[in-house]
């Protein structure tokens, strides 16, 4: 089997034969079989990642892909409910701690949360960007509570939650930062510094009274528990303190669920607080720890997030091959013509390059700010780009939505504003690396 | 400067645009029903912006001037900057109008255009110079171009309300043709879920074999009208981009003068200058190309409409990208519009051939003169 302008992979000429005849001594290190580009990067993980890697893409197979369009286009439907149920059976909602609380088999705790996240989101969004988020945003939701190192927290609010959930009752988190007026100023110091909170805590007997409001919040529409990051009274930022707050809880309410370009099946909320009673056991690692919680949770997040982006690409990658195959132009197949040829390996060389740089960095237990928006900013990018281009290949056909490649750029869109615009994290890679940016002559007084 | 003729059909678009459709559109998560763009389509007759059976100055009626040609691009940069899919739907009546009459049909008749699928990578170069191209090309063309083919076909079309004849290009052993199919006679599916242009509905449409359908004209004629056709389409959808993003552009600009990040407004970070300036460059470079297209004679002006065409589209929407990326979070709802018109500018940059098939198209043209 061929294509035109190429060698049949039996030619002598052709690399992979060529290497084939040359000495056994030295064939080890030249010569490989042909394997798809998915198997070949999977080989590259240690054994219990390549094991769950092959699991989680089943997974979305079978429970995502099917469900992905109707829940783009007519959103909240039954498709929602069935994939986090499906999730939490599966362990996917409990999946940042070690069993027995939750689904981290040991040997797989060997490696970074962050390497298995970014493994699972690129797989989940792979099948679509709008059910993987509304999985993933869970652990976004619960990553304040581990990382605080509060333990009465964790055994308060997460081990319960999770012995639910996989018990068939998903009960999910949201994490909740984003406020009217001031989105970026939570993501960013500079601004933080200056911003006015607009969610406040006030000190009463046995807790707070928290007031205010939060836009945005992915998953706030389904949570059951929401990490609420509120200023103390007549405070600024530095005095954000997390809390936990609970669904019913009174005068905490899901005022407004916006209509989004992509991304659809999670649902983005606007949540009110007015005057909510929280008592002192519902804040997370103590007062004034929110900044550096928020922050944490960003650096933990954002290499997945730039996963989100490179499976969202690699969804659209993988309908421009499949339509490339099967459609044809004049008496060829459209996959034999050269320009589409250029067009799919030019998408594959951004897709290994988003992956090369989401797997390197998130192999390491202590994610770095610089690193964490540096790939974020990358993978969201050439995911867009990616997406055109999947587009384009189909021509008119890429403007339906059956064929994927539209709904994988309105859901690859998102990825260049979520967690942070890109602005505002290449303005964090600035932020980390301050001390290799040092003038190198003093800087005189403005005026 | 503007003629006196130009001013006043462009004072009138600009009337239309802020009288009739901007107060039907300023929900963009709300798609305009078609009863609604039917009542924008009535009034566009009305005031002269869609043909009357008397020829006079609506969109596309006396553009072999180049004043005409440019009174109808400014036209509908304004409508684009309204709604692009309005425009769109005006753009394709008027078109369809000039076409029909071509082609001789009465000015009563409602017709739809059918333009193909695409440039048959760049074979189209050679059926409009009248050359034979080879095997491949000539399978190509005959996939392309909707009105002939060995087998039934299925094409999308844009339409909103009904239809009573299909015209389109058709490629035979012959030549090119232009051939129209009666409306009732061909299955047509809704297509949904589609990207941009809510207003326009897309429809699959199964055309019949070769050999169907009414022969309307054949030889030169057939050639000049296509590549007039083409030439005026390609423009169309490039002047509709520039007024929806100029719109995108102008929603960046108001969000980034009013609201605060860091202490000062938006717009006094150099990370949203960025993103301005970009688009604005944009806008003014696409504009600029856009009023240096002379006419559209015919084949040879083709590949110089093509050419800003394809890097016009390219550059647009990157300036809608960016302007979307000045609103945030609230740039990628429904509700803010922005989103709509990054949908919009991708929509109309894959109609009508992409730009992988513009550079085929373009380096056919260069080889053989």
């Amino acid at each position: 089997m061929t294509l035109s302008g190429h060698l049949d992979p039996a030619d002598p000429l052709h690399p992979r034969a060529a290497f084939a005849r040359l000495p056994s001594l030295v064939r080890p290190l030249v010569a490989y079989e042909p394997e798809p580009l998915w198997e070949a990067d999977t080989r590259l993980l240690p054994l219990a990642l390549r094991r769950y890697r092959r699991k989680v893409r089943e997974f979305a197979a079978r429970v995502l892909a099917p469900r992905a369009l109707a829940a783009d286009l007519a959103p909240h439907g039954p498709e929602e409910r069935e994939v986090l149920l499906a999730a939490a059976r599966e362990g996917y909602l409990t999946d940042l701690l070690p069993v027995p609380f939750g689904s981290i088999s040991w040997s797989r705790l060997r490696h970074p949360i962050a390497l298995a996240q970014s493994l699972k989101m690129e797989e989940l969004c792979a099948a679509c960007g709008g059910l993987g988020l509304l999985v993933g945003a869970h652990g976004l939701g619960c990553a304040p509570l581990l990382l605080s190192g509060d333990l009465g927290a964790v055994r308060r609010f997460l081990l319960p939650a999770y012995r639910r959930t996989r018990s068939g009752d998903p009960q999910l988190f949201a994490f909740a930062i984003t406020e009217p007026g001031a989105g970026s100023d939570a993501e960013e110091s500079s601004g933080a510094s200056r911003a006015q909170p607009g969610t406040r805590a006030r000190r009463v007997e046995g807790g707070f009274r928290l007031s205010g409001r939060k836009i945005y919040i992915s998953g706030g529409d389904v949570a059951h528990a929401v990490t609420v990051f509120a200023a103390l009274e007549d405070e600024g930022l530095a005095s954000w303190t997390c809390f936990v707050v609970v669904r019913g809880m009174p005068g905490f309410s899901v005022v407004r669920r916006e209509l989004k370009m992509g991304q659809r099946a999670s649902g983005a909320a606007e949540l009110l607080f007015e005057d909510v009673f929280v008592p002192d056991s519902h804040v997370v690692g103590g007062p004034r720890r929110g900044w550096a919680l928020n922050r944490a949770t960003l650096n933990l997040s954002r290499v997945p997030v730039g996963a989100i982006a490179l499976g969202i690409a690699r969804g659209a990658a993988e309908a421009a091959v499949e339509f490339a195959r099967r459609a044809r132009l004049g008496a060829r197949p459209l996959v034999d013509y050269q320009e589409v040829q250029l067009e799919i390996a030019r998408m594959w060389t951004d897709l290994a390059a988003m992956r090369a740089l989401v797997w390197q960095y998130a192999s390491r237990w202590t994610p770095r700010q610089a690193r964490a928006s540096m790939a974020k900013v990358f993978c969201a990018d050439a995911a867009v780009r990616v997406c055109e281009r999947a587009m384009a290949l189909m021509a008119e056909d890429g403007l339906l939505q059956r064929n994927r490649a539209e709904k994988a750029f309105r859901d690859a869109r998102l990825t260049q504003i979520y967690e942070g615009t890109n602005q505002i994290n290449l303005l964090a890679v600035v932020e980390d690396q301050l001390e290799e940016l040092a003038p190198l002559a003093a800087i005189p007084p403005a005026g | 400067m503007l003629d006196d003729e130009t001013a006043a059909v462009l004072a009138t678009v600009d009337r239309f645009c802020r009288e009739v459709v901007e107060p039907r559109v300023g929900r963009p998560e709300q798609v305009l029903p078609l009863a609604e763009l039917t009542h924008v389509e009535t009034a566009a007759r009305d005031c002269g912006i869609l043909p009357l059976p008397e020829p006079g100055l609506a969109l596309w009626e006396g553009v072999e001037p180049p004043e005409g040609l440019q009174r109808s691009l400014a036209s509908l940069v304004r409508l684009g900057e309204s709604c692009a899919g309005v425009a769109f739907h005006l753009h394709q009546i008027s078109l369809a109008a000039l076409v029909g009459r071509e082609l001789g049909l009465a000015p009563s008749v409602r017709a739809a255009l059918l333009m193909g699928r695409g440039l048959a990578r760049g074979a189209v170069v050679d059926a409009l110079a009248g050359r034979v191209p080879g095997r491949d090309g000539s399978d190509l063309l005959r996939e392309a171009l909707p009105g002939a083919g060995s087998g039934a076909r299925t094409f999308l079309l844009h339409a909103a309300g009904p239809w009573e004849t299909l015209l389109s290009p058709a490629w035979d052993d012959a030549g090119l043709s232009w051939r129209g199919f009666p409306g009732e006679a061909l299955p047509v599916a809704g297509a949904p879920g589609q990207h941009g242009l809510d207003e326009v509905p897309m429809w699959e449409v199964r055309l019949p074999a070769a050999g169907s359908g009414r022969e309307l004209v054949r030889g030169p004629a057939a050639r000049r009208l296509l590549a007039t056709a083409l030439g005026l389409s390609w423009l169309g959808l490039a002047a509709i981009a520039l007024g929806a993003t100029r719109h995108g552009l102008a929603l960046a600009r108001a969000h980034a003068a009013t609201r605060r990040q860091g202490g000062a407004l938006l717009g006094e970070h150099a990370a949203v200058q960025e993103l301005v300036g970009e688009a604005e460059a944009a806008v003014a470079t696409v504009a600029s190309a856009l009023r240096g297209v002379p006419a559209v004679t015919g084949a040879a002006s083709l590949a110089s409409v093509l050419g800003v065409r394809a890097v016009a589209h390219r550059l647009l929407c990157e300036a809608a990208n960016a302007s979307l990326q000045v609103l945030g979070g609230m740039g990628y709802m429904r509700d803010a519009g922005a989103e709509k018109i990054v949908r919009d500018a991708n929509h109309l940059r894959l109609l009508g051939g992409t730009a992988s098939e513009a550079w085929l198209f373009l380096a056919r043209a260069e080889e053989r003169p």
